[in-house]
């Protein structure tokens, strides 16, 4: 367990739904700021209807561990900025906050009244991060997406996939990567006011995130006038690679020849490829021009194999493979149990879950040990809230509100300790 | 005068400015991760093997000089020293260059520089090591490529045609994830180093890789216990359609946005039809045999701003060539002309009052010296 300090003192209102904008609220929280997860008491976070479903009862709303796991590190608070009232408390937060985070399409906070202008007209100081899809401004503005649409948008959906199948797009990984390039521009704008005193608006434009996380199809054709296209498992600088069957449902491994000398070892592993000609197979080309019959000869080897033994057998002889890991084996991973990646967290109407902690580990004079290099893993430092948990805690302590002012707000519905009426609530749940 | 000008230049030289980095590690990742910090302003070094960066050589353009244009797309703007570190001096070159930095960022897995580890940097305030397994794990030891590592890491299995083979993503996202990872640890541990004392950091590849997926785990406990069945679901329902002149993909992640598509698509009797729908217990290809006439018949441009319209998430599904002239990133000037020719993708931050500045062409391949 590492204590990390680089958001310590940093106050931050985390207005993000779904994935990449509440993603990056959690990681600030991890790393020490004070984060206020905010939603409308009528209109919560999407993640809440992913991965829970109403027949998990009255607060099925609560249940969704993609939003749980989203949401660590944060306390909440209910407030509707639809609402005269929720406004004003809003803008008081924003007086003492220092950053504002948003990853809605970009009419919504406007609508409210919320742009950068307006924010930094109450408090100059002010960070806010906005994730818009496609920009702030332009034709597309008000377009709505997800990192599935993003990922297609940026171009890494064509590539993926098997040649002769569909584009298949990596279904949504954009979004935390989305967040992490967050972090590192939140880093750069508040050194960047620790020097000025100035604020800043940064645009994160998830679509142009995942361009530029895979420029290789627009530089080549750029260039050369080619599309790329889809590969499958297959690499031109490899060869054989693949994915292949195993003993079991749904279970493959993965391996990668990357040159002769892993050739050789394959072949002193399996033994040699019938009715092949070895002198071909002793190079890149000859193994490229026999795929087809490689990927039958090692499917034919692998069928009836346990993946996970398989991989350790050619990782022993020195061949990169690995057994596919499916999400029903994700929880049992020896290398991430053993590196202590997942961590036990008790939630008060779900109970105990492992979530995913951070891939940072340390190993100085804050934890771990320097020897192994083993490191002190980040971790998160407390559950995900329950809707509008920390109403009171947060109106009193950071707006010195008294009771009976939080008691009326209660009464209008602006704030709200559970969810008030809305078309999302018959939302018929769902999964990403 | 001097007061006045001063924003100015700060401006100029943008929100990290006298933030030192130095690089280790060739291909993608850690030089994907210079970018990022050179992007908002940092001064980054960048240390090759005596051959140069492997991607210098690197198809379309790429030659034994050094200019492939991935190359010059992540390396741009920074300053190159290459150095044999076997040779005399040549380690305490790169450990002298290291000791007068910020931040060292080192690739000890497949972009590894043969001969510097982490330890070159001994004396370094912030160090950021990138291994392909970690050492502490069962896997420690294993060798990695690409497909390897996605496998481990939970990026295959999702994927694919219900009756074919489970397929990687394409392109090497994963390595840009870990060199988007990397520099979040470097520059969060720089920033935590307000005591002055050093920051070392582990990372490795596949918890990185790992750390993207949609929390499938959680998802499939839930999943489970309401006796739902999951299977691949990359592709979202419908997923990607043909229209007339391209592909479209349309993602529906709610019920909502199931219901309108089925309004718009003129299919009414699907629209209640989500869960099962996803879930395989409707009739899939019978939807697909109803709808598919309706997207043929329309342009990729049309098919988007009718969903659109409805609120349906629809989004073309660019190539290399059709990229560039996507309006958002057409409007935007969002791809950029390269030294070479070519078109690189802009920042993908923008910081209103810091924009980043134009980072010039990547470094040429040096001998034995700093080239800046």
């Amino acid at each position: 367990m590492a204590e990390r300090d680089a958001f310590a003192g940093l106050r931050v209102l985390d207005l993000g739904t779904f994935w990449a904008g509440p993603y990056l609220g959690s990681l600030l929280g991890a790393m020490g700021a004070d984060v206020v997860k905010v939603e409308g008491p009528r209109r919560v976070d999407g993640f809440r209807f992913l991965a829970a479903f109403p027949q998990q009862g009255s607060r099925w709303y609560e249940l969704s561990g993609l939003f749980q796991a989203t949401n660590l590190n944060k306390r909440g608070l209910t407030l509707d900025l639809g609402t005269d009232e929720g406004r004003a408390v809003f803008e008081r937060l924003v007086a003492g906050a220092d950053v504002v985070i948003e990853n809605f399409s970009p009419r919504v906070v406007e609508q409210f009244g919320f742009g950068y202008p307006a924010l930094a007209a109450v408090n100059p100081r002010i960070v806010m991060v906005r994730m818009p899809g496609y920009g702030l401004e332009g034709s597309w503005r008000d377009f709505v997406g997800f990192g599935n649409s993003f990922e297609y948008a940026g171009g890494i959906g064509w590539i993926t996939g098997d040649p002769d199948g569909p584009p298949l797009g990596p279904g949504g990984y954009a979004d935390p990567l989305v967040a992490m390039h967050g972090v590192l521009a939140l880093v750069a704008a508040l050194r960047d006011r620790e020097r000025t005193g100035r604020g800043q608006l940064i645009e994160l434009v998830q679509a142009e995130v995942v361009a530029a996380m895979t420029p290789e199809p627009v530089l080549h054709h750029a260039l050369t006038g080619e599309v790329l296209g889809r590969t499958g498992s297959r690499s031109a600088e490899c060869a054989p690679q693949g994915v292949y069957p195993c003993r079991g449902e749904d279970e493959w491994l993965a391996l990668t020849v990357r040159d002769e000398a892993d050739w050789k070892r394959l072949v002193a592993v399996v033994g040699e490829p019938p009715g092949l000609p070895a002198a071909r197979l002793s190079t890149l080309e000859g193994r490229r021009a026999e795929h087809d019959a490689l990927d039958r000869w090692l499917s034919a080897w692998t069928r009836e194999r346990d993946p996970a033994a398989t991989a350790a057998l050619l990782q022993e002889a020195g061949i990169p493979a690995a057994k596919v890991l499916t999400p029903a084996a994700m929880y049992g991973d020896p290398q991430l149990t053993a590196t202590g990646y997942y961590q036990a967290i008790e939630h008060p109407l779900s109970g105990v879950r492992r979530y995913p902690a951070w891939p940072f580990r340390y190993h100085d004079g804050h934890g771990g040990d320097p020897g192994t290099g083993a490191g002190a893993r980040l971790t998160h430092r407390f559950r995900s809230p329950l809707l509008g948990e920390h109403n009171e805690e947060i109106l009193r302590g950071r707006l010195g509100m008294s009771l009976e002012e939080i008691d009326e707000l209660r009464r209008r519905g602006v704030i709200s300790e559970r969810m008030l009426g809305t078309d999302e609530e018959t939302d018929d749940g769902g999964d990403t | 005068m001097a007061e006045a000008s001063r924003p100015r230049a700060e401006t100029a030289e943008g929100p990290l400015h006298g933030v030192r980095v130095v690089e280790i590690g060739q291909d993608i990742a850690v030089p994907y991760a210079g970018r990022l910090l050179r992007l908002l302003g940092a001064e980054v070094h960048k240390v090759e093997p005596p051959g140069g960066d492997r991607l210098r050589r690197h198809a379309p353009n790429g030659t034994a000089a050094g200019a492939g244009a991935l190359f010059r797309y992540l390396n741009a703007g920074k300053s190159s020293l290459t150095v044999d570190p076997s040779g005399p001096d040549g380690h305490a070159l790169i450990a002298a260059l290291c000791a007068d930095v910020d931040l060292v960022l080192v690739d000890e897995g497949l972009g590894a520089v043969a001969g510097l580890g982490a330890d070159v940097a001994d004396r370094a305030g912030a160090v950021v090591r990138l291994v392909d397994f970690a050492a502490d794990g069962p896997y420690g030891q294993w060798q990695a490529s690409d497909l390897v590592l996605q496998a481990a890491a939970g990026w295959v299995s999702p994927r694919g045609r219900a009756d074919g083979d489970p397929v990687p993503v394409g392109g090497r996202l994963g390595e840009y994830a870990a060199g988007t990872y990397i520099a979040v640890a470097g520059l969060t541990g720089w920033r935590s180093q307000v005591d002055g004392s050093p920051v070392r950091v582990l990372v490795d590849r596949m918890t990185a890789v790992f750390n993207t997926v949609a929390f499938d785990m959680l998802r499939r406990e839930t999943l489970v216990e309401l006796g739902y069945t999951q299977t691949r679901y990359t592709a979202y329902i419908p997923g990607p359609m043909a229209c007339a002149d391209g592909m479209v993909a349309v993602n529906c992640l709610t019920g909502q946005h199931w219901q309108d598509l089925c309004t718009l698509l003129g299919v009414p009797e699907y629209a209640d039809k989500y869960v099962e729908m996803r879930y395989d217990r409707g009739d899939m290809a019978a939807f697909y045999a109803a709808v598919r006439p309706w997207f043929a018949e329309m342009t990729v441009a049309e098919t988007v701003e009718l969903c659109q319209a409805f609120r349906v998430p629809a989004a073309p599904i660019t190539t290399g060539a059709t990229a560039p002239e996507l309006p958002p990133f057409r409007e935007r000037g969002f791809f950029v002309a390269a030294p070479d020719g070519g078109l690189h993708p802009g920042p993908p931050f923008r910081l209103r009052d810091v924009p980043a500045r134009t980072l010039g062409d990547a470094p040429m391949l040096s001998q034995g010296h700093s080239h800046g």
